[in-house]
């Protein structure tokens, strides 16, 4: 072969190494965006749906400030979000949610289906009350404020206790559901691990970045055992059912929910008070600061719906009639 | 695990845990259709990207303006000196955080949803692909003969036209089985960007495989997701020990 082939051959090749790589890009962005419009530019507005909400979208990229005026008032009675709501997605919140963490928040069929539980349903039930849609991404905990203040999502809607520090932050919503910290055991180990003072020399698995796993290191010194942190509350399930910790510290309703769906494997032991204060945790739906107008819409609709019932149906959905 | 007999029960064991059936159904063709299609995608993208940057960087290490080559030196010893997944939390999430101030409230990626759940974590990657391929790149520069590039000079090309025309396509093909390596690393780095956040029907191999790992406490998903990454980087790090075979038996 002469040069001038080579030349050739592999300027082909070149160029078709960018082909399939631009290919690639044009197919992803035309499946993975639902709405044309938010594919073709960041700033302008859909000009069908919600029309008030791309508008406070848009101006909100370009006005750093944020006025509070109406937000209150206008989330009381209309089922239309409020002008002052500013959305990352026109017409959807963007939810981000470390998913399985069940009944609040997990896959429907496994881990194929939609987004389900207490949390997903709630958010539902107020995006819905807005006019608006809710939309999950996936993302793991000990990441989760850093996704949110990095402009990926709305809101975090992840069974998100409220707390001081979370709240120098970020804004909360008002709470929606209490929880307390308690011991998860394998059945055979029911007895023996009662306590924080029977742990000694064992090893507790807790979900990094949560306040189970705060929970759990505050009292590690004095009791005498070690913690193991993990990235995800279902690798813990799994870690406690191998073996390669002996308890897990979490929080009540998602302990309790792995100990019934178990078949009898797993059981909870001990529910602790609270954990300084005696007072336990309350979850809140996480928004941030320079968002003011969604936090109240959410808190407004969230009112209504603990009125008409349907927080209630919703919990009793999940957790049965023993939990009100 | 049955203990009637050691072996049965160990062969047992390892059908139920690494090769069962029902998990294998569960997850297919999801494996494929999801995790599959998407691992491709990402290396895709970050593959190109990287390829680009990384000839920018390249010329730019061997100009002979210090303005150009020194930042060009930094950026590859540091990107190269740091882990990968350190650099996809500081694109996806620190670039972000920082800027938001002075693009609006919020501070967002084109493309709709790709951009905003996968984009960054692409772009990331191919920051990482960038600083090795550039070394790949300006190696086969440096290898391609002198006398090339004052040939095409000395028929009267620029030169710009004969670096495009004459030295760059025979630079690509000494740096072939090195790009190929890396396509093969980026391949499997995808599973990194999964810090940034997922979603279903986004999830490559190694987050499809995980989530079925757990939801069904069996390890037969990872299996099925280590082979599904194994049928695109053996043949590839084949293909490169073949080019690099080649290229030894001389470039004709």
């Amino acid at each position: 072969m002469n040069l001038h082939a080579h030349r050739r051959a592999y300027a082909a090749l070149v160029v078709g190494l960018f082909a399939l790589g631009a290919s690639g890009c044009g197919k992803s962005s035309s499946k993975d965006t639902t709405p044309a419009t938010s594919a073709v530019s960041e700033v302008a507005p859909a000009t069908e749906g919600a029309a008030t909400v791309e508008t406070a979208a848009l101006s909100s990229e370009a006005a750093a400030a944020v006025t509070e005026g109406a937000a209150g008032a206008a989330g009381e009675s209309t089922t239309a979000a409020p002008a002052d709501v500013k959305l990352i997605n026109a017409g959807k919140v963007t939810v981000c949610s470390d998913i399985p963490y069940a009944p609040f928040e997990y896959y429907e069929n496994g881990a194929d289906g939609k987004v389900i539980g207490i949390d997903a349903e709630i958010v539902g039930a107020i995006t819905a009350d807005l006019g608006l849609t809710a939309d999950f991404i996936k993302t793991p905990f000990d990441g989760i404020f850093a996704a949110l203040a990095a402009g990926k999502c709305d809101i975090i809607a992840s069974s998100v206790s409220i707390t001081d520090e979370r709240k120098q932050q970020n804004d909360f919503t008002d709470g929606y559901f209490k929880i307390h910290q308690t011991i998860l055991a394998r059945t055979a180990d029911a007895s023996k691990f009662v306590d924080l003072a029977s742990l000694k020399g064992k090893t507790v698995g807790a979900q990094s970045a949560t306040t189970g796993a705060d929970f759990a290191n505050a009292g590690s010194a004095a009791n005498g055992y070690s913690v193991k942190e993990f990235q995800g509350a279902d690798e813990l399930l799994t870690a406690l059912k191998a073996g390669t910790i002996d308890v897990v510290i979490q929080d009540s309703p998602i302990n309790g929910y792995a100990a019934t769906q178990s078949k009898g494997d797993l059981v909870v032991t001990k529910v602790f008070d609270g954990p300084t204060d005696g007072k336990g945790e309350e979850y809140g739906f996480v928004v941030p600061k320079a968002n003011p107008g969604l936090t109240a819409a959410m808190n407004a609709s969230l009112k209504k719906l603990q009125s008409a019932g349907t927080y209630k149906t919703i919990l009793t959905k999940y957790l049965g009639t023993a939990v009100s | 695990m049955h203990a009637s007999a050691v072996t049965s029960g160990v062969l047992a064991g390892l059908g139920k845990e690494f090769l069962n059936g029902h998990a294998l159904r569960r997850m297919w063709p999801g494996v494929l259709t999801e995790g599959m299609r998407n691992t491709v995608l990402y290396t895709l993208v970050a593959f190109t990207g990287g390829i680009v940057l990384g000839l920018f960087v390249a010329l730019a290490r061997m100009s002979r303006r210090r303005a150009f080559r020194f930042p060009a030196a930094v950026f590859v010893d540091v990107i190269r000196g740091l882990p990968a997944l350190l650099t996809i939390v500081f694109i996806g999430y620190g670039v972000p955080i920082a800027y938001k101030g002075v693009t609006g409230h919020f501070w967002r990626w084109p493309l709709g949803d790709f951009g905003a759940v996968y984009l960054p974590g692409c772009s990331a990657l191919a920051i990482v692909g960038a600083a090795y391929m550039a070394e790949s790149i300006r190696g086969g520069i440096e290898a391609v003969p002198r006398g090339q590039m004052e040939a095409a000079r000395s028929l009267g090309m620029s030169h710009g036209r004969a670096m495009r025309k004459v030295v760059l396509p025979q630079a690509f093909r000494i740096a072939l089985p090195s790009l190929t390596n890396e396509m093969a690393a980026l391949f499997k780095d995808t599973s990194l960007i999964a810090i940034l956040g997922v979603k279903v029907g986004g999830r490559e191999i190694l987050q499809y495989a995980r989530t079925w790992q757990n939801t069904l406490a069996n390890t037969t998903p990872l299996v099925a997701g280590g082979l599904a990454y194994l049928v695109i980087t053996i043949p590839l790090l084949r293909l490169v020990a073949t080019l690099e075979r080649r290229s030894k038996g001389g470039a004709r």
